[in-house]
C-alpha cells in the first residue's frame, strides 16, 4: 500500500529519499517510559484511564454510537415524509424525532467526534507526549457520556424532547411544555456541553505550549490552526448557551421569568443567546474540517499545501466573524432596519475567507498529482457538497431572501449540505486516513469506495429535491403535507436517497470489522505524509515519542532527513528528557511562537477523582431533571469533594537537588510539582470562561432593561439603595488587598506570613458576603415577580456563587500553606489562587455596579 | 542574518496579528446593542447634518474602527517587510496585515448601508 514514487513526483522541495521517511529514535529505556506512559489495569483502571489515544478513542466511537442512533431517526422522519398525508409517526413523535435528530448530530456527534479526533492526534501530530491535562479528558468524556444517556433515557419516560433543537420559549418554557422532555433537554445538553468546554481548555493550551521545539506557529500543521480556533470558539460560544439553558431552566422550575413578556421577560433573549451559541457552532464543526482537509489533500495531491499563510489566516477570520451572524436566524422577527445590515454583512462577507480555503484546496490538488485512494475521494466529495452550501448560504445571508424561504425545506437542504459536506464527509475522510494510525491495519479500499458512493449519491438524492420542494413552499418542522402541492415526487425521491445513505453507513460497519480482522498492515507512514504522527509505530507506543522530534520545516517528513536535529543544546536536551525521568511523565513547554523549549513539568497520572466528578456532576444535573433538590446538594457535596481530591498534590517524585542538576544542565527549569506556565494558561482560560458567562448575564440585563421605558418599571421596585453593597464592595477590595499581600509573602518563600495574609483575604470574603446576603434578605421583591427581581437574585447569585468558589480555592491553599507545601519555588497555587480571587473581585465589582448602581443612572 | 524578538515585540506581533478582529468585534458589539438601544427609545429620530442621528453614531464609529485598523495594519505591514525578522515573526506579520485588510473591508461594508437606508425601520 506504500504509496510508490511514481505517484509522488511533484514534492520538488523534498530532500528525503524515497520510501525512508524519516522515523523517530528509540531509547533504551523504551520499557520504563512505555510503563510510566501506561493505562492502569483492571476495570477501575479503566475509568482512570487517561492517555489521549484510549480517550481520543472513546470519544469518537461514543459520538459514532450517537451518530448511528441520529441517523436511525432520520429514517424515521423520511418514512414519513416519503407520501403526502401519512401518519406513521404522527405530529408529536415526529417532534420528537427532529427535535432529537437535530440536538444528538450537533451536540453529541459532531462536536464530540472532532474533539475526540484532536485529542487523539494533537499530542502525535505536534510531536508531544500527551495533553496538558489528561484528568481534564477523562472528566470531558465521562460528562459527554452521561449527558448523552441522560439525554435519551426521556424516551424511557416517554417525555423526549420536541421543541426543535433550538427550543425557542414560549414553546419550551413552563406554560407550552410542562412535561419533563425540556428539562432533559435543558440539563442533559449542559453536562455534555461542560464536557465540550473542559476539552476545549485543554486543546488550546496543548497548541499553544505544548509543541515540539521547531515547531514556530508558521510551522503549525494546519489542523492544529483549525482546532485552536474550534477551541477557542467553543469556550465563547458554549457559555452563553450554558447561561441561556440555565435561565430557562430557572424559569422552569423556580418560577423566575426571564422569558416570560407578562412579567417583564423577554422571548427574544432566549433567541439571542440560543444563536449566539448556534450560529458559531456550525463554525465550530465546519474549522476543524477544513482543518482535516487541509492535512489530507497535500498527502494525496503529492504537495505542499497551496497559500498556508492565507489559510491560516482565514481560520481565524472565519473564527471571529462567526460570531457575528447570529442574528440571520432572526431575520423575520422584526428588528431595526441598520442592526439587520450588520449580520446580512457579516453573513455574506463569511464566505470569503471560507472560499480562501476552498480555493486552495483546490489550488493543490490542481498543481499536484492527486493520488485517489478513498479519504481523497470523501475530500474531494465533501468540496462538490460544502460548494453548493456555502453558496445557498450566501442566498439566505441576504435577507428578503431568507424572509422568502425561511423556515422551508429549502433551508434544511442549506445546512445538510453544509453540515454533511463541510463536516461529514472530512470525518469520514479523517477517519479513513488516521485510523491506520492507530489500529495499526488499514480500511479496505472497495468496501471504501463502495461507502463513498452510496453515501455520495445518496445524500444528494435526499437533500438535493429539498431545495425545490423548499421553494414551492413545503415548511420544515411539519410532520406532513397535502398531496397534490407538487410535493410528492421530490419526497419520495429524498426518502430513497435516505436508504441509500444507510446502506452506505452499513458498508463503512462492514469495513471496520473486516479490517480490524483482516485489513492489510499499514506500516508507519502508509500514505507517505509529511506530518510526524507518522514518524511513529502503528499504533504508537505509550509515550508517543521516546525523544521528541525537533522541527525544521512545515513537512518534517518530507523535508527533514532526519528528525532530531537541530541547535545543540535542543538536540541534548531532546535526548536527555528519552532517559530521565522515566519514573514520572515528563512533558515540555515551549514557547507559543518560537517554540523554543521554556521548562519541563509533570503531566497528571491516572486518578479515580475525574470519573467521580463527572458522576457527581451527573447526579447533580439528574436529580435537577426529576425536581430532586435534595439530591442536587449531595451531588454539588460530592462534587466538590471529588475536585478537591482531584487536585490534591502527589509527593514530589523528584528532589530539589534532581530538578536543579537538570536545569543546570539544560538551561530550563524542571517542575514535577506543577507547571508554571501551563496552570497559569489553565487559570487564564478559566478567568476567560466566567468574564463570558457574566457577559451574557450582562447581556441578558441589559437586553431585557432597554425593553423597558422605566427601569426598574413601576410598581415593582423602587431603585435599590447602595449603602450596603457599597460596604460589601469595599470589604472585598479590602480582601483583594491582602490576598496580593499574601502573594507577595510567599514570593519572599516568608510562610507564617502567607498563612496569616490568606486567613484574613477569607475573612474578609466572609464578611463581604454576609453583608451582601443581608441586603438581599431586605428587598422589597422577590424573584417570581418580575423580570427585574428574576435578574436581580440571578446576576447577583452569580457573582455570589463566584466568590464561594474563590473562597473554597483559597480554604484548600490555606490548608496546604500550613503543610508547607509553597516556598518561593513552588508557589504558582498560590498565583493562580490570587489572580482568581483578583477576576472574582472584577467580577462582583461589575455585577453589583449594574444591579445596583445603573438604576440610578437612567 | 535574524536576530531574535523581544518580549515586548513578541506581544506587538500578537495584538497585531488579532487587532484587525478584535477592533471589528469591539465595533460589530457596540454598533448593534447603541442600534438596539437608540432605535426603540428615540423616537422620533432627529436628522443631524442630513442623516438620522443614529446614523450618523454609525458613520462615525466606522470611520474610527477604519482608522484603527488601518494603523495597526500599517504597523504590521512594516514587519511583514523586514529580511532581519525570524520567519515566524514575518508570518504572524503577514497574518495580522491579511486579517486587518479582511476586517477593515468588512467594518466599510456594514457602515455603508446606514448612508442609503433609514436605520430605525423595523423590518420585516
Amino acid at each position: 500500500m506504500e504509496v510508490t514514487r511514481e505517484e509522488r513526483p511533484n514534492i520538488q522541495t523534498s530532500i528525503v529519499p524515497e520510501g525512508q521517511t524519516p522515523v523517530t529514535a528509540g531509547t533504551t529505556a523504551h520499557q520504563a517510559l512505555e510503563r510510566v506512559w501506561d493505562d492502569p489495569p483492571g476495570f477501575i483502571g479503566r475509568l482512570c484511564a487517561l492517555q489521549n489515544d484510549t480517550l481520543g478513542k472513546r470519544i469518537m466511537g461514543t459520538a459514532f454510537a450517537f451518530f448511528l442512533i441520529g441517523g436511525l431517526l432520520s429514517l424515521f422522519m423520511r418514512l414519513q415524509l416519503a407520501i403526502p398525508e401519512n401518519d406513521l409517526l404522527g405530529p408529536d413523535t415526529y417532534n420528537q424525532f427532529f427535535t432529537m435528530h437535530g440536538s444528538t448530530m450537533m451536540y453529541l456527534f459532531a462536536v464530540p467526534m472532532l474533539e475526540g479526533f484532536t485529542i487523539l492526534i494533537l499530542p502525535f501530530l505536534l510531536g508531544s507526549r500527551e495533553m496538558p491535562f489528561p484528568r481534564l479528558g477523562v472528566f470531558s468524556y465521562f460528562t459527554f457520556l452521561f449527558g448523552g444517556i441522560l439525554f435519551y433515557t426521556s424516551f424511557l419516560f416517554g417525555s423526549a424532547p420536541d421543541a426543535g433543537w433550538f427550543a425557542y420559549t414560549p414553546l419550551s418554557g413552563p406554560e407550552f411544555s410542562p412535561g419533563l422532555g425540556m428539562d432533559f433537554w435543558l440539563l442533559a445538553l449542559s453536562v455534555a456541553e461542560i464536557g465540550a468546554i473542559a476539552a476545549g481548555v485543554e486543546i488550546i493550551i496543548a497548541i499553544l505550549k505544548m509543541r515540539a521545539p521547531g515547531m514556530t506557529i508558521s510551522r503549525m500543521p494546519l489542523f492544529a490552526w483549525a482546532t485552536l480556533v474550534m477551541a477557542f470558539s467553543i469556550l465563547f460560544a458554549f457559555t452563553p448557551l450554558i447561561v441561556g439553558s440555565l435561565l430557562l431552566e430557572l424559569d422552569r422550575q423556580f418560577g423566575t421569568r426571564f422569558f416570560d413578556p407578562t412579567a417583564g421577560g423577554s422571548t427574544l433573549l432566549w433567541q439571542h443567546l440560543f444563536w449566539i451559541f448556534g450560529h458559531p457552532e456550525v463554525y465550530i464543526q465546519f474549522v476543524p474540517a477544513a482543518g482535516m482537509v487541509s492535512m489530507i489533500v497535500p498527502v494525496f495531491a503529492r504537495r505542499p499545501a497551496a497559500a498556508y499563510p492565507f489559510v491560516a489566516t482565514s481560520l481565524v477570520a472565519i473564527g471571529f466573524i462567526s460570531f457575528g451572524l447570529w442574528v440571520h436566524h432572526m431575520f423575520t422577527v422584526g428588528l431595526p432596519q441598520a442592526a439587520m445590515t450588520f449580520f446580512a454583512v457579516a453573513s455574506i462577507l463569511i464566505a470569503l475567507p471560507s472560499g480562501v480555503q476552498v480555493f486552495a484546496w483546490m489550488a493543490t490538488i490542481w498543481a499536484g498529482r492527486p493520488v485517489w485512494k478513498t479519504p481523497f475521494f470523501f475530500v474531494v466529495g465533501s468540496l462538490i457538497i460544502f460548494i453548493l452550501g456555502g453558496i445557498t448560504g450566501v442566498m439566505v445571508g441576504s435577507p428578503p431572501f431568507d424572509w422568502q424561504v425561511h423556515d422551508s425545506f429549502f433551508v434544511v437542504a442549506h445546512f445538510h449540505y453544509v453540515l454533511v459536506g463541510g463536516v461529514t464527509f472530512p470525518i469520514f475522510a479523517a477517519l479513513y486516513y488516521w485510523l491506520p494510525k492507530f489500529s495499526g491495519k488499514l480500511l479496505n479500499e472497495t468496501l471504501g469506495r463502495w461507502h463513498f458512493w452510496l453515501l455520495f449519491i445518496g445524500f444528494n438524492l435526499t437533500f438535493f429535491p429539498m431545495h425545490i420542494a423548499g421553494i414551492q413552499g413545503m415548511a420544515r418542522r411539519v410532520y406532513t403535507y397535502p398531496a397534490d402541492m407538487g410535493l410528492d415526487l421530490a419526497n419520495l425521491i429524498a426518502t430513497g436517497g435516505t436508504f441509500l445513505q444507510a446502506a452506505g453507513i452499513l458498508v463503512f460497519l462492514a469495513n471496520l470489522v473486516y479490517s480490524h480482522y483482516k485489513g492489510e498492515a499499514a506500516g508507519n507512514n502508509p500514505w507517505s505524509a509529511d506530518s510526524l504522527e507518522w514518524a511513529t509505530t502503528s499504533p504508537p507506543p505509550n509515550y508517543g515519542f521516546a525523544v521528541m522530534p525537533i522541527v525544521r520545516s512545515r513537512h518534517p517528513l518530507w523535508e527533514q532527513a532526519e528528525l532530531h536535529q537541530g541547535n545543540e543544546r535542543v538536540e541534548k536536551l531532546v535526548h536527555a528528557l528519552s532517559l530521565w525521568p522515566t519514573k514520572w511523565r515528563a512533558a515540555l513547554i515551549t514557547s507559543a511562537q518560537d517554540a523554543r523549549p521554556e521548562e519541563v513539568f509533570r503531566v497528571a497520572g491516572p486518578s479515580i477523582w475525574p470519573f467521580a466528578a463527572a458522576v457527581t456532576m451527573t447526579v447533580i444535573f439528574t436529580a435537577e431533571v426529576f425536581r430532586l433538590h435534595l439530591l442536587t446538594l449531595v451531588g454539588v457535596l460530592g462534587l466538590v469533594i471529588s475536585i478537591i481530591g482531584w487536585h490534591w498534590p502527589e509527593k514530589a517524585p523528584t528532589t530539589a537537588e534532581e530538578e536543579a542538576a537538570f536545569a543546570r544542565e539544560h538551561g530550563i527549569p524542571v517542575y514535577a510539582n506543577g507547571s508554571r506556565a501551563v496552570s497559569r494558561s489553565a487559570m487564564l482560560l478559566t478567568i476567560l470562561l466566567l468574564a463570558i458567562a457574566l457577559s451574557s448575564f450582562l447581556f441578558s440585563y441589559f437586553y431585557i432593561r432597554i425593553e423597558h421605558s422605566e427601569w426598574p418599571p413601576a410598581g415593582i421596585a423602587e431603585p435599590p439603595a447602595l449603602l450596603l453593597p457599597a460596604v460589601a464592595a469595599a470589604i472585598l477590595l479590602a480582601s483583594g488587598a491582602a490576598m496580593a499581600w499574601a502573594q507577595r509573602a510567599i514570593e519572599q518563600n516568608r510562610r507564617r506570613r502567607l498563612q496569616i495574609r490568606l486567613a484574613i483575604a477569607f475573612a474578609l470574603g466572609i464578611a463581604a458576603l454576609a453583608v451582601q446576603l443581608y441586603d438581599y434578605s431586605q428587598l422589597p421583591f422577590d424573584w417570581q415577580g418580575h423580570a427585574y427581581g428574576s435578574l436581580f437574585y440571578v446576576l447577583g447569585g452569580f457573582a455570589i456563587l463566584w466568590l464561594l468558589t474563590a473562597l473554597i480555592m483559597n480554604g484548600m491553599i490555606q490548608f496546604w500553606a500550613w503543610q508547607r507545601r509553597y516556598s518561593a519555588r513552588h508557589r504558582w497555587t498560590v498565583e493562580n489562587a490570587a489572580l482568581y480571587w483578583f477576576a472574582m473581585t472584577a467580577g462582583w465589582l461589575i455585577t453589583f455596579a449594574t444591579l445596583y448602581l445603573s438604576p440610578h443612572l437612567t | 542574518m535574524t536576530k531574535a524578538l523581544t518580549a515586548t515585540q513578541k506581544r506587538n506581533l500578537w495584538l497585531g496579528l488579532l487587532a484587525g478582529p478584535l477592533a471589528w468585534a469591539t465595533y460589530f458589539t457596540a454598533g448593534y446593542l447603541f442600534l438596539e438601544t437608540a432605535c426603540r427609545h428615540a423616537t422620533p429620530i432627529a436628522n443631524v447634518v442630513g442623516l438620522a442621528w443614529p446614523s450618523l453614531v454609525i458613520v462615525l464609529l466606522t470611520i474610527a474602527t477604519l482608522l484603527l485598523i488601518a494603523y495597526a495594519g500599517r504597523y504590521t505591514y512594516h514587519w511583514w517587510l523586514q529580511a532581519d525578522v525570524p520567519e515566524y515573526g514575518r508570518f504572524m506579520a503577514q497574518a495580522g496585515t491579511l486579517l486587518s485588510a479582511l476586517f477593515a473591508l468588512i467594518v466599510l461594508l456594514t457602515g455603508l448601508p446606514v448612508l442609503f437606508l433609514p436605520p430605525c425601520t423595523f423590518v420585516p
